[in-house]
């Protein structure tokens, strides 16, 4: 009997794909879609205190390789989201399907108010969005850029709410193992990893202008897939806590590879795009046939087995 | 795949509000599906298919982009990305085309579509006033039956477009209605064909922040992505989602009543 059931602090998901943040989170309906498309967990599309129309468009461009985007972080405020998410809940709930709420903000004061404000709605996990490459220029340089900043955000969230807390990092650092000891240190519970690489850039040539409207966004997608397998299996190599591994897993045999780095689950975004909503049913019927195949019987079995001499 | 730049041949004033543009560019599209058009350095929008071969778009003035777009000359390139989305299919006999302001757009090469098809086609075009008519000649020179109405009563029959929609489905026997334009005129319809037994498919319009990928959700009503699954959608179908014909969401992603 194959088992792909993975408890993260305590809650169990029925199978380790998890709805990345930023992709589809916006409504109740949209993540409940989600749900019953196989996911194992949703994360919300990251929130802040106030509505944000986030960048003009064009926000987001595909090409041969993967996706860019400079979105901006929109969303309608943490007023709007707790219904919403209220909402959600309750859907969830029944289907077994636990809720990840993401949350951004432009000083650590702001994140340890979010939070509070967030836990009304009882999500399962917050998730810190502390990594966003595209929002310097107003909410200020990401606070996972230094391990300090990172750490002051954990310490002031933890103080306001119980729900476990994942905390996002980003590959765009010197030391992401540094980074990660450090938060596990100041009291994160998980780490999801990692957020978009760069940023880059995409200059029209006929008309010689960056097409994004932000100019630069951060890459997701097939592209990155190596640089987030090789961040999580660094994390992985320093810390204790749950780790998400998120970068480009597109089918079962990327995920595979994610949790033989280390991770615990593994986050799905841009394969949306590639695989339709149904990519989390398609990821999870190839992970069980990859298992079956290989005589697994549960994912502990090779789960960070890369890490082994 | 990123936005292809192509030349503006012409652009045409179509009325107080319309440009036509014409492109150097043909491609291939299902009447219904949309374009997003990238001014570079300025923004990106849909747009619905006026005509694939010349690849036609009409830019109505609505808002500061659209402005930037009517401001252009010929000669100049804007990128587009697409076709995106599902369009209409054309079935049945005796066709209504309801197309209310500049919701004719898509309705236009629907009508080229259908005829060519051999259908009988007949057309509904709302407009304010007289000076927002759009396309009445052209239709007229496909052949279609036109009925015109303007809230003003400047021109043809004074009143909403689906003030007279229920006459002209029964009077010539009307077995298909297609629509595009202000969704609670196209909420309107909808009662009057379900009440008739007619099938009726409409497009929404609503704001698109990826571009018709299909991953940001801002576009969605109750779950639905209008990107992907629409911008088409059987009415049937819409009667299910509460938030057709009352909601819709902002850049922020906050719902606002329509």
């Amino acid at each position: 009997m194959i088992e792909t059931s993975v408890t993260l602090c305590g809650i169990k998901l029925k199978n380790p794909t998890i709805l990345a943040s930023g992709i589809l989170g916006i409504s109740s309906e949209l993540l409940v879609n989600v749900a019953r498309a196989g996911a194992g967990a949703v994360t919300s599309k990251s929130c802040g205190l106030f509505p944000r129309t986030g960048h003009s468009n064009p926000t987001v461009l595909e090409w041969e390789h993967g996706l860019v985007n400079a979105v901006g972080l929109s969303n309608p405020g943490v007023k709007e989201e707790v219904g919403e998410l209220k909402k959600a809940k309750i859907k969830l709930k029944e289907l077994g399907v636990p809720l990840i709420a993401s949350f951004f903000a432009d000083k650590i004061d702001n994140f340890a108010l979010l939070a509070e404000k967030l836990s009304e709605a009882k999500p399962d996990f917050l998730e810190a969005n502390i990594s966003c490459p595209n929002t310097e220029s107003d909410l200020g340089r990401m606070f996972a850029a230094e391990a300090k900043t990172a750490t002051a955000v954990i310490r002031a969230v933890k103080k306001r709410t119980k729900i476990p807390l994942i905390v996002k990092l980003s590959p765009n650092v010197t030391d992401i193992k540094e980074i990660a000891k450090a938060i596990e240190g100041a009291g994160a519970d998980a780490i999801s990893a990692i957020n978009t690489v760069g940023p880059g850039m995409f200059i029209d040539i006929e008309s010689g202008k960056p097409i994004l409207a932000n100019k630069v966004g951060g890459l997701s997608g097939p592209a990155i897939r190596p640089i987030a397998i090789a961040k999580v299996f660094d994390i992985c190599s320093v810390v204790k806590i749950p780790v998400i591994g998120i970068g480009g897993v597109t089918s079962g045999k990327d995920a595979i590879e994610m949790m033989m780095a280390g991770a615990s689950a593994v986050g799905v975004g841009s394969a949306v795009y590639y695989r339709g909503i149904k990519v989390f049913k398609k990821i999870n019927q190839e992970i069980e046939k990859f298992m079956k195949d290989h005589q697994f019987q549960n994912l502990s079995e090779f789960r960070g087995i890369a890490h082994k001499n | 795949m990123l936005p292809k730049l192509v030349k503006i041949k012409k652009i045409i004033k179509e009325n107080q509000k319309v440009k036509a543009f014409i492109f150097e560019e043909r491609i291939k599209a299902i009447p219904g599906q949309y374009l997003m058009i990238w001014l570079p350095g300025i923004g990106e929008k849909p747009f619905s298919i006026v005509n694939p071969d010349p690849l036609t778009i009409i830019v109505a003035q609505v808002g500061p982009f659209s402005a930037a777009l009517q401001k252009l000359a010929p000669g100049k390139k804007l990128g587009y990305r697409g076709p995106i989305g599902q369009g209409f299919k054309i079935e049945k006999e005796n066709i209504l085309l309801v197309g209310g302001g500049y919701g004719v757009a898509p309705l236009y090469f629907l009508a080229q579509e259908a005829v060519r098809k051999k259908k009988k086609v007949f057309v509904i075009l709302g407009a304010k006033k007289k000076g927002e008519l759009l396309y009445e000649k052209k239709f007229k020179k496909l052949g279609v039956k036109v009925f015109v109405t303007t809230n003003d009563g400047s021109y043809g029959r004074k009143g909403l477009a689906t003030d007279i929609g229920k006459e002209i489905i029964k009077k010539e026997k009307i077995d298909m209605v297609y629509s595009c334009g202000p969704e609670k005129m196209m909420g309107v319809l909808g009662k009057i064909c379900q009440e008739l037994k007619v099938p009726c498919f409409l497009s929404l319009e609503r704001f698109m922040k990826c571009g018709g990928l299909g991953i940001c959700g801002q576009c969605e009503v109750n779950g639905v992505l209008v990107c992907r699954k629409g911008p088409v959608f059987n009415y049937r179908f819409l009667l299910k989602l509460s938030d057709f014909d009352h909601a819709r969401r902002d850049q922020a992603g906050t719902k606002i009543r329509l």
